[in-house]
């Protein structure tokens, strides 16, 4: 086949090691979503609603984290935190990474609720976190799906960064698979196509879902 | 404006296609001639000292020292080191980034199935790095297994295959540093690597609390695991490791010689191969 | 500190010249991946179903994996297909390749969202099909375009972290070595975040000129030298930059 050094016999070896590491990203990248999306949505109501003293610290800590390498920030995490499990400690900082960008995109939900929903909640003397959990938030996390969808795909394709601190998620167990053979083209490329495989249809659901959400 | 920069990157995107080029197959490899015309022999190595490592930008090393004398001996005056991953050094050999690889690799049947190894030239014994105090009391890879302890090891090196046979799952780091690393920061109990490597790290690092146990041979399956390593080329280039093994050989068997090229880096006469352990005989497995 | 302070100047050499080589990655990706949006972008509108489909399929190919897993074919896997990369090659080749799928969708988008009336007056005074490209709807789409981008560039500065593990001795590899020779983990990786951090701000800044002169040639904003001067202007202050 490819380059004639393909050998099917290596493929079907490689499978079970990145079926392994494949659970392990689709874990990482589900509890990493959890964190980003919940952590994101406190930062952008603090940055909506706290006074400057707060808000402008926060929103300082979550540029910075936003503007700098994943790769390093897990380097850092796990250099400095020996107490923590490579994986406890790759999911922490993945899913700290991408509440930076969560909270960007629940502002943009917040600030494209109409204006006429804040000044109805006002006149019906709603108080202000009524107002955010009855009125405000359905509405933009329901106009944030798509952008949270998108933003998790892209987690699920930052997963392999964890490989920096040990965690055998499915380009490690490629990698490894490859270094112990000596041959690494089966085990890449396979995975390779994995990922294809998870990410392509589920970029294209979001996609439906976007369309249909939209109103 | 936007024109001027699709250029720029045109031209830079073919400017770099410089940095692709089809590798050579088969015929003109790194023969004995091409060598000595070039003037220089290429070889990959993965920074494990003090086989082969760079220190203040220097090329240096005990497998370093040895082929500059050897090579010179084949009248190709200079070494110049391509650093990989230790998992790369035998695809990085096959895909021609280099002639051969200076590691001081061991000779193991799966390896030989890869690629030609020259006669040995160093013999080693394995040793733990651990805490201060060997808190768990590791001698061997057996007490390892019997403590349940947590064991880094180097990913594709010897180590991490005497883990596999031995179903322990070890934690697998790409570089020596990992690995020390590990232990110090206490996420791994022990490191599993030569004496020779181990024992340097350990003298040459600041800031690190560990502690490296005796040497011993590894025992998998009642088979004593004498580690031998040796110099990697490619299978086509046998006349190269054919000239290359009657050199080496006449530096092997002079033990005043040996000591004092690889001396200076931390290895000593029990590191002199065995002359009666031969290439042949590592490959097919028979220890 | 002081301890901290005399490793980190010895390690400054080395901590150069990873901010060269991550420069370098930077740079070379981005200018390869504007180019691959742009054609990607543009091709993927055309009327032939198979040339479209082509482009597609590279889009989302290169967009379906992960950066980690390109990066890692084209220097383990490319090699016994029989092309030899050099590592500075591989890492400019994945990013450029990697990111340049999603300028694509961005390109895409932004020629989409030019309006329709601006097409068809186009076509009404008998412009060619690259004259309307050309003169009309890229030059509008570009003002849309830069924000995003923007975006895209600060991941690609983010996406070269990765390049020590080809062998590549870029800014992190440095940082990583300070790390060791200090025993200091928050004081190296303090720096190093800090230097990744100025870098992605000067990268920000380079495209938000970028974005003031796009808008400005299209009549929609305050040329450079007025946004650089200090004298107080009195264009409408409405006209921000929105990310």
């Amino acid at each position: 086949m490819i380059g004639g050094d393909w050998s099917w016999e290596r493929a079907y070896e490689a499978i079970p090691l990145l079926w392994d590491g494949f659970k392990i990203t689709l874990l990482a990248t589900l509890l990493g979503f959890l964190i980003a999306a919940a952590l994101g949505l406190v930062i952008a109501i603090i940055r909506e609603t706290a006074p400057r003293l707060i808000a402008t610290p926060v929103r300082a800590a979550s540029e910075f984290v936003r503007l700098t390498p994943l790769v390093v920030q897990l380097l850092f995490a796990y250099s400095l935190l020996p107490q923590f499990s490579a994986l406890q400690i790759g999911v922490t900082v993945l899913g700290i990474h991408y509440s930076s960008y969560m909270a960007e995109v629940y502002r943009g939900g917040i600030e494209a609720v109409p204006k006429g929903q804040w000044e109805a909640a006002r006149a019906l003397s709603l108080p202000p976190h009524r107002t955010w959990r009855a009125v405000i938030l359905p509405q933009v996390i329901r106009s944030s799906l798509p952008a949270l969808g998108n933003n998790a795909v892209s987690m699920f394709k930052d997963t392999p960064f964890l490989f920096t601190i040990t965690v055998v998620e499915l380009v490690s167990a490629a990698q490894q698979f490859g270094a112990a053979k000596f041959q690494y083209l089966e085990a890449i490329t396979l995975a390779g196509l994995f990922f294809l495989l998870a990410s392509y249809p589920t970029s294209v659901f979001i996609r439906r879902l976007e369309k249909r959400l939209a109103y | 404006m936007r024109v001027a920069a699709a250029f720029a990157g045109v031209s830079l995107f073919a400017a770099s296609l410089a940095g692709c080029s089809k590798t050579e197959t088969g015929g003109d490899g790194a023969t004995l001639k091409a060598l000595r015309d070039k003037g220089v022999v290429s070889v990959g190595f993965a920074g494990e000292a003090p086989y082969s490592f760079e220190m203040d930008g220097q090329l240096t090393g005990g497998t370093i020292a040895l082929h500059r004398e050897i090579f010179k001996n084949l009248g190709i005056d200079t070494v110049e080191g391509v650093k990989t991953e230790w998992g790369g050094l035998i695809p990085g050999l096959q895909a021609h980034r280099f002639d051969v690889v200076s590691a001081g690799m061991s000779i193991t049947p799966e390896r030989c199935g890869q690629a030609a190894f020259s006669q040995p030239e160093i013999n080693y014994t394995t040793a733990l790095m651990v805490r201060p105090g060997n808190p768990l009391n590791l001698s061997d890879m057996d007490s390892i297994k019997n403590t349940s302890a947590k064991m880094a090891a180097m990913s594709g090196a010897i180590e991490a295959g005497y883990a596999k046979s031995l179903d322990i799952d070890a934690m697998l780091v790409g570089t020596p540093q990992d690995g020390m690393d590990a232990v110090n920061s206490g996420r791994a109990d022990v490191f599993a690597l030569t004496a020779v490597s181990l024992n340097y790290l350990k003298n040459n690092t600041p800031n690190v609390n560990v502690e490296v146990t005796k040497p011993f041979i590894a025992v998998i399956d009642g088979k004593p695991q004498n580690p031998a390593g040796a110099t990697v080329f490619r299978t086509d280039d046998k006349e190269l490791l054919d000239a290359y093994n009657a050199e080496s050989k006449k530096i092997t068997s002079d033990k005043a010689k040996y000591l004092e090229i690889l001396g200076p880096f931390g290895f000593t006469e029990e590191n002199i191969p065995d002359p009666s352990l031969t290439t042949e005989m590592l490959c097919k497995g028979e220890l | 500190m002081d301890r901290n302070l005399d490793a980190l100047v010895d390690a400054l050499p080395r901590i150069w010249e990873g901010i060269v080589v991550t420069l370098e990655l930077t740079l070379g990706g981005a200018l390869l991946a504007f180019v691959f949006a742009l054609l990607l972008g543009t091709v993927v509108r055309v009327r032939n179903i198979a040339i479209r489909g082509a482009a597609r399929v590279l889009i989302e190919v290169f967009r379906g994996t992960s950066l980690l897993v390109q990066i890692f074919f084209f220097f383990y896997v490319l090699p016994l297909l029989g092309y030899r990369l050099e590592p500075m090659f591989c890492g400019i080749l994945a990013l450029g390749l990697n990111y340049g799928a999603y300028g694509a969708e961005v390109v895409r988008g932004a020629l989409n969202s030019v309006p329709q009336p601006q097409v068809e007056a186009a076509i009404a005074l008998n412009f060619g099909a690259w004259q309307r490209l050309h003169r009309v709807v890229f030059p509008q789409a570009w003002a849309m375009m830069v924000p995003s981008m923007t975006n895209l560039l600060v991941h690609l500065l983010k996406g070269t972290a990765v390049a020590s593990y080809i062998t590549l001795q870029d800014l992190t590899a440095g940082i990583v070595d300070l790390r060791r020779s200090t025993g200091d983990t928050l004081f190296s990786f303090g720096i190093g975040l800090l230097i990744y951090l100025v870098l992605a701000y000067l990268l920000t800044l380079a495209m938000n000129v970028v974005e003031t002169r796009a808008k400005h040639k299209l009549g929609r904003g305050p040329s450079l030298k007025e946004v650089l001067s200090f004298r107080p202007d009195d264009v409408k202050v409405s006209e921000g930059v929105h990310p």
